[in-house]
């Protein structure tokens, strides 16, 4: 018997599709309040926080947070984590840049083609992707534990590899994604809107987006509805590292330069985005629209700590403390969506 | 109320009504339930079960009207201790800690001990005493997770008495039983019966209630139909109360596969033996528009035997054949294009995504005919999922709802559906109607002779020996291995051949 089901009646929810989508729109909003307030506490400590040069700055320093939220977005809709993906952001674009440059400026002297060290920046995070996608799924290890341990792995490689160093002096193939503009807006924003809206696309129409909710929500049937599990969680892995690894090579481009600890600590503010948006760690809930809500709250906060004047070692406990208000606010200003 | 007595009733509910917004969903009930009795709450889902036991519990407080134990009022709803030193109830998944050891269990909220530490002796003896009382052979110290469901619920009846309830209530406790471990309950129950102790009995299976209780109640729409104590239990009254305005219930299945035995079978199985041993040496063939059943204890392999055809379970030797072709095992997908439907043993575990709408889990087996190049229109989606919601009669009618929000029935109705979207040229039904009422058990049974007669292949495997007597070929599976054939069988012949009473 179930006992729900009595109450259950009585809510008209579902009842029009329009309806329904207005009113999941609008959970899902609830970031906005947050958003709106810290940009008015903006508005009001600092002229310089409504203009575009400042409003532009926000965009550009929070696409390569964008785009890792995108990939661990898809990774918490199957209920599985990965905070490998920060130091991925960090290694990826370093082994392709000490494989790029002369060996009198920290490289290994191979100085490959930038496009090849493009593709091998993607390359090495597809393959870390797969890799903790294999341990997560065929050897079934915790992805908690896992992506731990593959998270001080990958950054020590970073280190290794890198002995400590800056690695400047990138070509400009290598750069461009990072430091162009395009019709005088940087390309990074424009790449990770683009991101974004394919993601949200792939969420709501593609079969490998639905199959990420139904994994999350209930593995067992969605593999006795013949869904094939092991292989979308593993792709999964590997489109997130890809993701992570782009964003690296976006970093670096903004940079003009690649240093070992590109990426350190990103893995918070990602999972606090996706929280903040709806993103829920158990699996088979969220939406990307919540998600990039939330990277727009954590960048805006950001900006306007820094503009505020925020003593720099007190600028963390106030971001901290944000994060949680936002969760508070989320928690109880909505009940989470539920597709 | 037709029981004058002088004796104070264990629980009296007086007058008791209920409303949910629009939904009345209990009028006026009123009850009485004497020290000792065996209780039957009878009604189709919605009928006002749910709530009514949520009344005896303390999870709801009557809109009007009281609820009484021993002619004391009920505590009030936030007393839970004092509720649960009244009532205790048993679900059919008994709610436990699974992490935690059968002795932990047994004490769970009242670990024996000084203050804040445990006396893990105490407990470990006490744990032994009640083990002993209730002839369960397991070790205390053992984890919980590793007893079978029957004694877990056992073990929660056992707690609950021993720390002094007088009061059991039974939800649906057979469900997930088989027959053996369904009459010791039974005995258990009886025995309990004899020393004093009052139980109200909630079940789908009407003959489960004339086997055990001796007064019963059948609720509909809210309104109690009638209560009666005594032989009037027994009588067809009971039948006859529960399906007013209903159509009577079709039993046997006509199979239009008679004729048609020497056509080549839709499936076969080849001397079919799994990795690692749930079933071995497993031959069967199937005919177009045939029904075969398959009977056996818990543990016989007959679920395995459904789970390997459905791909989710890999063959180590032997074969499965569909129009006479080899499926390659363990890939659900390839099942699925071979014409393999599936409708899994457990719908909570493996049926249904529940927050997801009904139309994404029932085209869930078709993403790859939807969206052949990996995107989807969700319009085409709505549309393939309303003409299942009217193929299986789905209330309410609603692609966009989440299937969570969905009656049991509805919910199984759902997976039969995702089962039925690719067109099956077979179908592999594992208890189908488990745990559902009556009215949709009668629909599944409807669809099952549609396909029948649309030429499909239908497997059923059950627990239910009632549920098998629909079928006129049974197979019974003993120890993983296919251990008789009957031919129109009786209930007695299946009984029979589950037991091995040759």
């Amino acid at each position: 018997m179930n006992s729900a089901r009595t109450t259950v009646i009585t809510v008209p929810s579902g009842r029009s599709p329009f309806l329904g989508s207005v009113v999941r729109n609008v959970r899902e909003l609830s970031v906005l309040p947050g958003l709106i307030i810290v940009a008015v506490i903006g508005a009001i400590v600092s002229p310089a926080f409504l203009t575009a040069p400042n409003l532009t700055l926000i965009l550009r320093q929070s696409a390569e947070l964008g785009i890792v939220v995108i990939g661990l977005t898809f990774i918490l809709l199957t209920g599985k984590l990965d905070i490998s993906l920060e130091s991925t952001v960090g290694l990826a674009p370093m082994v392709a840049a000490w494989l790029l440059i002369p060996a009198a400026m920290g490289g290994l002297g191979t100085m490959i083609n930038p496009f090849v060290a493009i593709l091998l920046t993607l390359v090495i995070g597809a393959l870390i992707g797969l890799f903790n996608g294999l341990l997560v799924v065929k050897v079934k290890l915790d992805p908690f534990i896992v992506s731990l341990a593959m998270l001080i792995l990958l950054r020590g490689i970073t280190l290794g590899v890198s002995q400590g160093k800056t690695l400047a002096g990138l070509p400009d193939a290598f750069r461009y994604i990072g430091s162009a503009r395009w019709f005088g807006v940087p390309a990074a924003i424009w790449v990770t809107g683009i991101l974004f809206v394919i993601a949200a696309l792939v969420l709501r129409y593609a079969a490998w987006g639905r199959a990420l909710y139904a994994i999350g929500g209930n593995a067992d049937a969605a593999r006795a509805a013949g869904i094939r599990v092991d292989a979308v969680l593993i792709t999964t892995f590997i489109v997130a590292s890809t993701l992570a690894s782009f964003a690296g090579l976006m970093l670096a481009g903004r940079l003009a330069s690649v240093t070992s600890g590109m990426g350190q600590n990103l893995i918070f503010s990602a999972l606090a985005a996706a929280v903040i948006g709806g993103v829920q760690l158990t699996g088979g809930q969220g939406r990307i629209v919540g998600a990039l809500l939330g990277v727009l709250l954590l960048g805006t906060l950001t900006n306007v700590l820094t503009l505020a004047g925020v003593p720099t070692f007190w600028i963390n406990a106030v971001y901290g403390g944000v994060i949680l208000l936002a969760l508070f606010v989320g928690r109880f200003g909505a009940r989470p969506s539920r597709t | 109320m037709t029981t004058p007595s002088t004796t104070v009733p264990a629980i009296q509910i007086d007058r008791v009504s209920k409303t949910y917004g629009a939904t009345k969903a209990l009028q006026d009930v009123s009850v009485s339930i004497l020290p000792g009795q065996v209780h039957g709450l009878i009604g189709r889902n919605g009928a006002g079960k749910s709530t009514l036991l949520r009344m005896i519990t303390g999870l709801e407080t009557p809109d009007t009207g009281a609820v009484r134990f021993f002619g004391e009022e009920a505590p009030p709803a936030s007393d839970a201790k004092a509720w649960q030193q009244r009532v205790a109830c048993v679900y059919q998944r008994p709610s436990v800690f699974t992490n935690l050891t059968i002795a932990e269990n047994l004490f769970a909220g009242r670990l024996p001990g000084n203050g804040p530490s445990v006396s893990w002796r105490t407990m470990q003896n006490e744990a032994e005493r009640i083990l002993s009382e209730w002839r369960i052979d397991l070790d205390p110290k053992s984890l919980l997770s590793d007893a079978p469901i029957e004694e877990r619920q056992m073990l929660t009846i056992a707690k609950a008495l021993d720390a002094g309830t007088r009061i059991v209530l039974l939800d649906e406790p057979t469900v997930q039983l088989e027959g053996s471990a369904i009459r010791r309950l039974f005995d258990k129950v009886q025995e309990l019966q004899d020393d004093g102790v009052t139980f109200v009995f909630v079940s789908h299976f009407l003959r489960e209630v004339t086997a055990i209780c001796d007064s019963a109640s059948v609720l509909r729409d809210g309104k109690l139909l009638w209560s009666r104590t005594g032989d009037d239990v027994k009588s067809d009254d009971l039948v006859e109360a529960l399906l007013a305005g209903q159509e009577q219930r079709r039993h046997r299945v006509e199979s239009a596969a008679a004729t048609a035995t020497d056509t080549a079978p839709a499936l076969e199985l080849r001397s079919a033996t799994e990795k690692g041993g749930a079933f071995t040496d497993v031959s069967f063939r199937v005919a177009p528009g045939e029904l075969v059943a398959i009977g056996g204890v818990g543990g016989s392999g007959k679920y395995s035997v459904g789970e390997a055809i459905a791909g989710l379970r890999r063959l180590g030797s032997g074969s499965v054949l569909a129009d006479g072709e080899v499926i390659p095992t363990g890939k659900v997908k390839a099942s699925q294009k071979a014409g393999v439907g599936f409708v899994p043993a457990d719908r909570h575990k493996d049926g249904y995504v529940p927050q997801l709408s009904v139309a994404e889990n029932m085209t869930m087996g078709v993403m790859d005919r939807l969206a052949p190049a990996g995107f989807f229109s969700p319009r085409k989606q709505n549309e393939m999922s309303r003409t299942l919601i009217q193929d299986v009669a789905l209330v309410p009618p609603n692609p966009a709802l989440a299937v969570s929000g969905l009656s049991g029935g509805n919910q199984q109705k759902v997976v039969l559906a995702r089962a039925l979207a690719r067109d099956p040229r077979v179908l592999v039904l594992i208890s189908p109607t488990a745990g559902v009422d009556i009215a949709a058990k009668d629909a599944i049974y409807a669809l099952i002779l549609r396909a029948l007669a649309d030429g499909v292949a239908v497997v059923l495997i059950s627990d239910d020996v009632e549920e098998l007597l629909v079928s006129s070929r049974v197979l019974i599976m003993r120890e993983g291995r296919i251990a008789a054939e009957l031919a129109e069988p009786t209930e007695e012949d299946i009984v029979r051949a589950i037991e091995g009473l040759e």
